[in-house]
């Protein structure tokens, strides 16, 4: 909203950093390392097919879950921010991954070396889109 | 969700309650997602909210530059050098 008036200050820029993995890579613990606030955790409802288990009464297709989403803060200086957002690794939440991929600087993928194959989809996922790996 | 709000300064009004407490987070400019674990509610429905707050000019949202476009090589390496210092 060009030309609108906002309150406290000038409005820094911000940069952001996604960071990918399986469950328990420590993509958590990451975050929180690195954020200069208090490290937050935000969720996203989502509906998602249901993996068959827990269709006990024939309640169809559809069950509604949260996404846990780690987020961080690095402030550069006053004017630059980069935000870091902690994003579960499977590919079924790949749809978020659309959306925090738009603009981001890269990402950082983390696998535990014992599922290593809890990775592979996020990797894909960001080489696909066009970015070099390194790995460490 | 890197959108950044904050609360408008020329408009003021008696909200809901949780309208209100979005826009206490709010004071300064800070992402949709900071606001989003701040205030409890998931981004879904914060996203819905805002929109309503924003329909009634009560906050403004800004987006990054560098959603639509590279950032320049100088602010590339600040981030680097930053990173490298944590
Ligand atoms: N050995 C080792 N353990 C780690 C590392 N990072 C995190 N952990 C541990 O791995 C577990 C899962 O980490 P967490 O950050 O919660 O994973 P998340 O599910 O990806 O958020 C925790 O017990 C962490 O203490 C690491 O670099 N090395
Ligand atoms: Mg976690």
């Amino acid at each position: 909203m060009e030309g609108s008036v906002a309150q406290g200050g000038p409005v820094p820029d911000t940069l952001k950093i996604v960071v990918a993995g399986g469950f328990g890579a420590g993509k958590t613990t990451l975050v929180s390392a690195l954020s200069e606030v208090e490290s937050l955790h935000t969720e996203e409802v989502m509906t998602s097919e249901s993996v068959g288990v827990d269709d006990l009464d024939g309640v169809e297709g559809k069950t509604t879950t949260t996404v846990a989403l780690d987020f961080g803060r690095i402030t550069l200086d006053g004017s630059t921010v980069v935000y870091l957002f902690g994003t579960p690794g499977q590919r079924r939440f790949s749809f978020m991954w659309e959306e925090l991929a738009q603009g981001a600087l890269g990402a950082v993928v983390l696998a535990d070396t014992r599922r290593l194959a809890d990775s592979f989809d996020a990797i894909d996922f960001f080489e696909s889109r066009g970015c070099r790996s390194w790995w460490r | 969700m890197t959108s950044q709000v904050v609360v408008s300064s020329v408009e003021r009004r008696e909200v809901d309650p949780e309208l209100e407490l979005i826009l206490s987070l709010c004071v300064r400019p800070v992402s949709v997602a900071e606001v989003a674990s701040r205030s409890g509610f998931a981004l879904g429905v914060l996203r819905v909210l805002l929109a309503d707050l924003l329909d009634q000019g009560l906050v403004v949202v800004h987006t990054s530059d560098w959603e639509r476009q590279r950032p320049d090589a100088r602010t590339l390496r600040s981030v680097l050098e930053r990173i490298r210092e944590l």
